[in-house]
């Protein structure tokens, strides 16, 4: 997306902590359908804070597809952290 | 309450969030860790390295102490420039190791001093990853270039092999455009060679000594970056290899530290002129790497036996223990990070 537009679509937003993902406008990019992994930490597991969005979200996803199993922690963001989740769970049927 | 105060709070507050009731959900990793199975979506593989579902992982669990060659080293001295082939152990660039994942294919890349050590490991990333590569390196060097371009060419990549010395800077124009006449463009300019020479008082460091270094590690880098910035479309990367020399100089290395601290800046610097036009640069801030480099007079010859002994893994680092750092940095994928500096100095923080 243009950088421009972008700039346009993210209007002055307020949210009590921690925040949920799926409020922010526009939506963060956590890598969700662009990062492709090589089995780069194959059998590998790992363990995230703050693993439901923001960094931490892309981390988990991206070492997910590099083949690692993951546990996140997180406040009380369920959605976030299903949403994770699930991604993985799709992935792994489909894989 | 300002916003330093609202920030240490949340931290508090999301810490003892974890604490008092921890919340966890775990994640299963695909068998085939591959989005859709398979490779990369419309990128074939391009050589016989590039890993399907079900073959070994990438870079299996090992002991950054144990797996690679520590002090004493036998002696050894080489004339400058030094070749890699004569080092004893010879040092580990990946030719055998080194596994891409096409993270810059069709990339176009130029690597200075690509011949041995970590502009080497650079290289050979690079064309595994399905960039074609231009290296440049001293006519000495020939035999290092060789070994190379074979193994570029083995990936299934173009490779472009310019021997010249930086010192010039009508040379380095030549090369930037000989580089992008032979690869078709350019992507990627990797200003990874330099000279140096330990000399242990500045009474013996002469004019010519001085410059021969500020010449190969300072100008040059600038003269590169100016002729391939016409070349350099929105995306590219500039990277440069600066060392941890430049916040922990070592006595006899006066010189050679300084150009280092220029390299820093340089990336700090170009990163902020360059943002605007969507061109990256980083900087890679190397301890005590195994490179001919250190044969040749870039460290005292008694010495050497006990390089890379203080580092706390206990031993230099090989080339290609920094070939995924050069590929992340070229790479889309740290489209957020410029004017960064990467160290790896086994365990001694940079600075």
């Amino acid at each position: 997306m243009d950088l421009a537009i972008a700039a346009k679509m993210q209007p002055p937003q307020q949210q009590s902590p921690p925040g949920v993902t799926s409020a922010m406008q526009p939506k963060p990019d956590h890598g969700e359908r662009s990062y492709v992994g090589c089995r780069k930490l194959a059998g590998k597991t790992a363990v995230i804070t703050g693993g439901d969005s923001g960094i931490g979200r892309a981390i988990a996803i991206a070492f997910s597809r590099e083949g690692a199993d993951v546990l996140i922690s997180y406040l009380d963001e369920h959605d976030d952290a299903r949403a994770v989740s699930v991604e993985h769970n799709e992935e792994h049927d489909h894989g | 309450m300002d916003d330093d105060d609202k920030e240490k709070l949340s931290r508090r507050q999301m810490l003892g969030g974890v604490t008092a009731g921890l919340a966890v959900a775990a994640i299963a990793a695909p068998a085939a860790a591959q989005p859709q199975g398979g490779q990369p979506q419309g990128v074939p593989p391009q050589n016989g390295m590039h890993p399907g579902p079900g073959t070994k992982p990438l870079a299996a669990m090992r002991d950054p102490q144990k797996i690679y060659a520590k002090p004493p080293f036998a002696k050894q001295s080489q004339p400058w420039p030094g070749l890699a082939s004569q080092m004893r152990p010879r040092p580990d660039h990946g030719e055998t190791s080194y596994r891409g994942s096409n993270r810059l294919a069709g990339r176009k890349a130029l690597v200075t001093g690509g011949d041995s050590g970590i502009g080497r490991a650079a290289a050979i990333a690079f064309a595994r990853e399905g960039a074609d590569v231009a290296i440049n390196y001293l006519p000495a060097e020939e035999p290092d270039a060789r070994e190379v371009v074979s193994l570029i060419r083995e990936s299934g990549r173009r490779a472009v092999a310019i021997p010249g010395d930086l010192r010039s800077p009508a040379f380095c124009r030549k090369l930037v455009a000989t580089a992008v006449d032979g690869l078709g463009g350019l992507d990627i300019l990797v200003s990874n060679a330099a000279r140096q020479h330990a000399v242990e008082s500045l009474e013996q460091l002469t004019d010519d000594a001085f410059d021969w270094t500020f010449k190969t590690n300072v100008y040059a880098p600038f003269w590169l970056a100016k002729a391939a910035l016409q070349h350099l479309q929105p995306g590219s990367a500039i990277i440069i290899t600066a060392s941890v020399q430049a916040y922990q100089p070592s006595p006899n290395l006066f010189d050679y530290a300084q150009t280092k601290a220029a390299n820093i800046v340089f990336a700090k610097a170009l990163a902020k002129q360059l943002a605007p036009r969507g061109i990256r640069v980083n900087a890679v801030a190397p301890g005590p790497f195994w490179t001919p480099l250190q044969v040749c007079g870039g460290q005292p010859t008694e010495k050497l036996p006990e390089f890379g002994k203080d580092s706390p893994l206990g031993r230099p680092g090989q080339p290609v223990e920094l070939a995924p750092v050069y590929v992340t940095l070229a790479s889309a994928e740290s489209s957020y990070s410029s004017g960064q500096v990467f160290g790896a100095s086994g365990g001694s923080g940079v600075d």
